[in-house]
């Protein structure tokens, strides 16, 4: 891919740009919270309840929230803890999956079977469902909910790595490196891995928005970050029984979730049309 | 003539700028003529019939320029609705491919029906008479039943066969058969062939057949078209081009075919194109249409010089005066 | 075929019992005592020891396994810890209004979600593609929770459209009461003709349906689009084309049946997500489903509640997942016939 065709690329996929464009702009905004954020010891257990409730303004441009923090302050930090959070989660749940999934497509016999079978019981359970039972399993904290959500991630990419190996050892080029007397670890490296590589990308691109999305949702129901973190799912749980009277307090928690989905969504789309393109518009 | 299609061209735009696919300067077909387009793959032959009916596979292909008049009208500035009112009424077309070309999931006299009304105002026991009958005119045994079959239940053969009876249905005035045997088994071809022959003579119709095989047309068409990287390179009557090519590209071609007569020779195949980019040096600039000037074929013909590579040349008459070709040459490597 | 049929079942059946095993193992580990929560918190030891007996958590794990499962056979998936009913009795109670809830959402996710995309497919890069692709990228990442408090604050707070929360208004179940035969309320009033019931349960009910339908519209948008446009680049839907037969029947007839697996796919995981993202609809609409039911379960412990429920939605998403792959099967002639 050389340079030139992805900008010709950004510039003909505006969705795609724009996805790349809000989630730097995300990431950046957290990682720069602490010289962002107006009211950083608001995000430290800082309590005002004089200033309780104020809409958006100049002062507050998210407005606070129950305690008379500022919520932007909040939701920057917060944005540390859910990004980051989300990151572990993906890069955990590819590398285990990831790791099985080779060990199963490379060594083949009773191995792969067994591995195989066990991912696809694993995989019969509704996601959240599973999620949700070991965080209720280990009680109530962010890590526990982590936990789970690499626990029910992770065999998805076992069988999109395994599926692509057995596809691989099988393709033209790979048959005749094997032939021409290339050693296994050779072929490993120079022709199953960066092939198989770019669909995991791709899936994980997509997935790390679904990841944000779930660990958002268990700290909603309260199986996930607990207070005074201000992991954003945790945000909107406290503005919720507010959300008539004082919309923002739910509401500006929320959008960095939405807008961090999207973006991932959208990248997720740009990223296997380049990487991918045999699987142009096909999404599971 | 029912189809004459002069100076057309076909571009496509992609993230490398715009490339001409086709850049014809004439094809005609007369009413109740069958005429051969001949070309390797990637020659434009296909591009060429996509172009009557406006069939591009995506909307970065497009028609720009010159003109397409099909029984008396102009098809190149009509909208595309328009020229969709044309498809299967006035062009039929038949696929290279009878095994990816019915929908699996349907039953053969689904979809025929489905097409008798789609051209006819008729009603569901009509239709279904009318396919009967269909099916009997391509000659397949127990057109009843074979209503009810799904594609995955006919012979390659039979296959093709439904195909042809689908591209009847709207009594079209031209037959655009595109590779209509090159999917199937020798021992079938002749079978489909002269059912196509035959079926063009009792209908009237005109015919264009596209293929890659010259031993196909030399039977079933009258007049032929050479075609070479969406240029025309000689055309004529199929008997004169067959025995008295002119281009160097029409002779290698004729040359590539295996024969009887050539047995214990060696088999000519076509040289790879040494490819423009080759020869860094002698490349002329390319034309503003992304089209090197001068011939289309000089870098892979054995018999190009320098002014092969620098004008392009045009069709003229042989020496003999039988046909049109396309070089500059054609005296001097004459038969 | 038959074999497969088989096959197909013999999985579903070990996956279940697997399923069981992993939520009746994780119910058992759970730290705090049930046995002490269910005695209550002025319990004294014997009354505590009488609980345990009763609840039969004496026992050692496979006796209370197998004497678990038989219970659950027999229909008796325990006793709730909070609720001191029957779990399965909390379950009849519970579902029909979730279940509601998940098939109206579903009918409004395809409904909407199949024209827009093979609508998309049909004319890729036109304004309706790019507002389907838009919608279907927002829609998906959309936390059903913060849509939902949006919906509220939209249709409700600001439109005064539609009620904010809760399954019927006192109003009118106080002057138009219907008599409960299946516990869904549409259906209810419909038997006995109580339109006025009727429209308020519908009315309560399409905040959180559409709520819920977000996810899977997305979904669906995106599985149809992307298996439509391939089916309409392949040779047959191309030669319909080239004969003449209009782009909108050769999409909603021909290409479309091919999409069906595809469909059928999209609609079981928009099924599994309608079952447990009512977890999280519910409790924000006050919706007195099976999910709220789990969410309240969860945080009390209340490991017979979260147990019974976890089987019965995976029990459904498993048979879910076995029914569509046969229909994905019998979809296709090829495989029907084999």
């Amino acid at each position: 891919m050389g340079k030139s065709k992805l900008i010709y690329y950004m510039r003909h996929n505006a969705l795609v740009t724009f996805g790349f464009a809000i989630l730097a702009l995300l990431v950046l905004a957290s990682l720069l919270a602490p010289w962002l954020a107006p009211y950083p010891q608001d995000a430290h257990g800082a309590v005002h309840t004089e200033r309780a409730f104020l809409p958006p303004s100049g002062a507050h441009l998210f407005g606070t929230d129950a305690l008379g923090r500022d919520l932007f302050s909040l939701v920057l930090y917060g944005g540390r803890i859910s990004l980051s959070a989300g990151c572990i989660a993906i890069v955990v749940s590819v590398a285990a999956g990831a790791l099985i999934g080779l060990i199963a497509g490379y060594v083949g016999g009773w191995i792969d079977e067994m591995l195989m079978r066990f991912t696809d019981i694993v995989l019969s359970f509704p996601p959240l469902l599973l999620a949700v039972s070991i965080a209720s399993l280990l009680g109530p904290s962010l890590s526990h909910a982590l936990l789970a959500i690499m626990l029910s991630w992770w065999p998805w990419y076992t069988r999109l790595i395994r599926s692509q190996i057995v596809q691989l050892r099988s393709a033209g080029y790979v048959e005749s490196a094997i032939v021409s007397g290339k050693g296994a670890g050779a072929i490993m490296r120079r022709h199953i891995l960066p092939n198989s590589l770019s669909p995991v990308i791709v899936q994980a691109s997509m997935d790390f928005g679904s990841i944000i999305l779930t660990l958002a949702g268990l700290s909603f129901l309260g199986m996930g970050a607990q207070p005074p973190s201000t992991e954003w799912g945790l945000l909107v749980s406290q503005g919720k029984t507010y959300v008539l009277s004082n919309w923002w307090y739910a509401a500006f928690p929320g959008l960095p979730i939405l807008l961090t989905a999207v973006a991932l969504n959208l990248a997720g789309d740009g990223l296997r049309d380049l990487l991918d393109p045999r699987q142009k518009g096909v999404t599971r | 003539m029912l189809l004459q299609m002069k100076d057309v061209k076909v571009t496509v735009q992609s993230s490398s700028g715009a490339r001409d696919l086709l850049n014809l300067s004439e094809l005609s077909v007369a009413e109740g003529e069958a005429v051969g387009v001949v070309g390797e793959t990637g020659s434009g032959k296909t591009m060429t019939s996509l172009a009557i009916t406006r069939l591009f596979p995506t909307p970065a292909i497009r028609l720009t320029g010159g003109s397409i008049s099909f029984a008396g009208q102009e098809l190149s500035g009509l909208p595309a609705k328009d020229v969709e009112r044309l498809r299967g009424k006035q062009i039929g077309m038949i696929f290279q491919d009878p095994s990816t070309s019915l929908n699996p999931v349907f039953r053969i006299g689904r979809t025929l029906s489905d097409l008798i009304r789609e051209h006819h105002k008729v009603g569901r026991r009509t239709a279904r008479e009318r396919a009967v009958e269909l099916l009997r005119r391509v000659e397949l045994p127990q057109p009843e039943e074979m209503l009810e079959r799904y594609p995955f239940e006919l012979s390659g053969g039979q296959r093709q066969r439904v195909m042809i009876a689908m591209a009847l249905v709207g009594k079209p005035k031209l037959l655009i058969a595109d590779e209509p045997t090159t999917a199937l088994d020798v021992t079938i071809q002749a079978g489909v062939l002269s059912l196509l022959k035959r079926l063009q003579r009792e209908e009237a119709m005109s015919m264009m057949m596209i293929t890659h095989n010259m031993g196909l047309v030399a039977h079933t068409t009258d007049r032929l078209y050479v075609m070479y990287d969406g240029e025309v390179v000689e055309t004529g009557e199929t008997k004169r081009v067959l025995t008295s090519p002119g281009h160097p590209y029409t002779r290698m071609l004729l040359r590539s075919i295996p024969s009887w007569e050539k047995r214990g020779t060696k088999l000519s195949a076509l040289p790879v194109a040494d490819g423009r980019e080759a020869e860094p040096g002698g490349e002329p600039a390319p034309a503003s249409d992304g089209r090197p000037n001068g011939c289309v074929f000089a870098g892979r013909c054995p018999y190009a010089e320098a002014v092969c590579r620098k004008v392009k040349p045009e069709l003229r008459p042989m020496p003999d005066g039988s046909h049109l070709a396309g070089c500059h040459r054609l005296e001097e490597i004459g038969a | 075929m038959l074999s497969y049929i088989g096959r197909r079942i013999m999985l579903s059946v070990l996956v279940i019992i697997g399923l069981s095993v992993v939520t009746f193992l994780i119910a058992r580990v759970v730290p705090s005592d049930p046995a002490a929560r269910y005695a209550g918190p002025k319990a004294t030891v014997e009354q505590i020891a009488a609980a345990k007996q009763e609840l039969g958590l004496d026992k050692p794990l496979p006796v209370q396994y197998v004497r678990y499962m038989a219970g659950v056979l027999r229909g008796d998936l325990g006793t709730s810890i909070t609720t001191h009913n029957k779990v399965a009795q909390d379950i009849r109670g519970t579902l029909p209004p979730s279940l509601e809830l998940i098939v109206l959402g579903m009918l409004i996710a395809l409904a909407a979600g199949i024209p827009v995309g093979v609508l998309g497919a049909m004319k890729p890069g036109s304004w309706i593609d790019g507002f389907g692709r838009l919608a279907a990228v927002v829609l998906v990442s959309f936390p059903s929770f913060c849509l939902g408090f949006v919906l509220q604050l939209l249709l409700y707070d600001w439109l005064h459209l539609l009620p904010v929360s809760g399954r019927v208004s006192n109003l009118a179940m106080v002057l138009h009461p219907v008599e409960a035969r299946t516990g869904f309320y549409l259906i209810d009033s419909a038997l006995a003709g109580n339109w006025s019931f009727f429209g308020d349960a519908l009315s309560h009910l399409l905040l959180p349906a559409l709520t819920l339908a977000a996810y899977p519209f997305g979904l669906v948008v995106r599985m149809v689009r992307a298996s439509m446009v391939e089916v309409l680049a392949q040779d047959h839907t191309r030669l319909l084309k080239a004969l003449g037969m209009k782009l909108p029947k050769i999409a909603f007839r021909y290409a479309f049946k091919l999409t069906l697996p595809a469909l059928l796919t999209v609609i079981a995981l928009s099924f599994a997500y309608s079952l447990t993202g009512t977890f999280l609809i519910e409790s924000v609409f006050g919706w007195p489903g099976m999910g709220d039911y789990v969410s309240k379960a969860l945080i009390t412990n209340d490991y017979p509640a979260v147990m019974g429920t976890t089987l019965l939605i995976g029990i459904v998403y498993i048979g879910l997942n076995l029914i569509v792959d046969l229909g994905i099967a019998f979809v296709d002639p090829r495989v029907r016939w084999s």
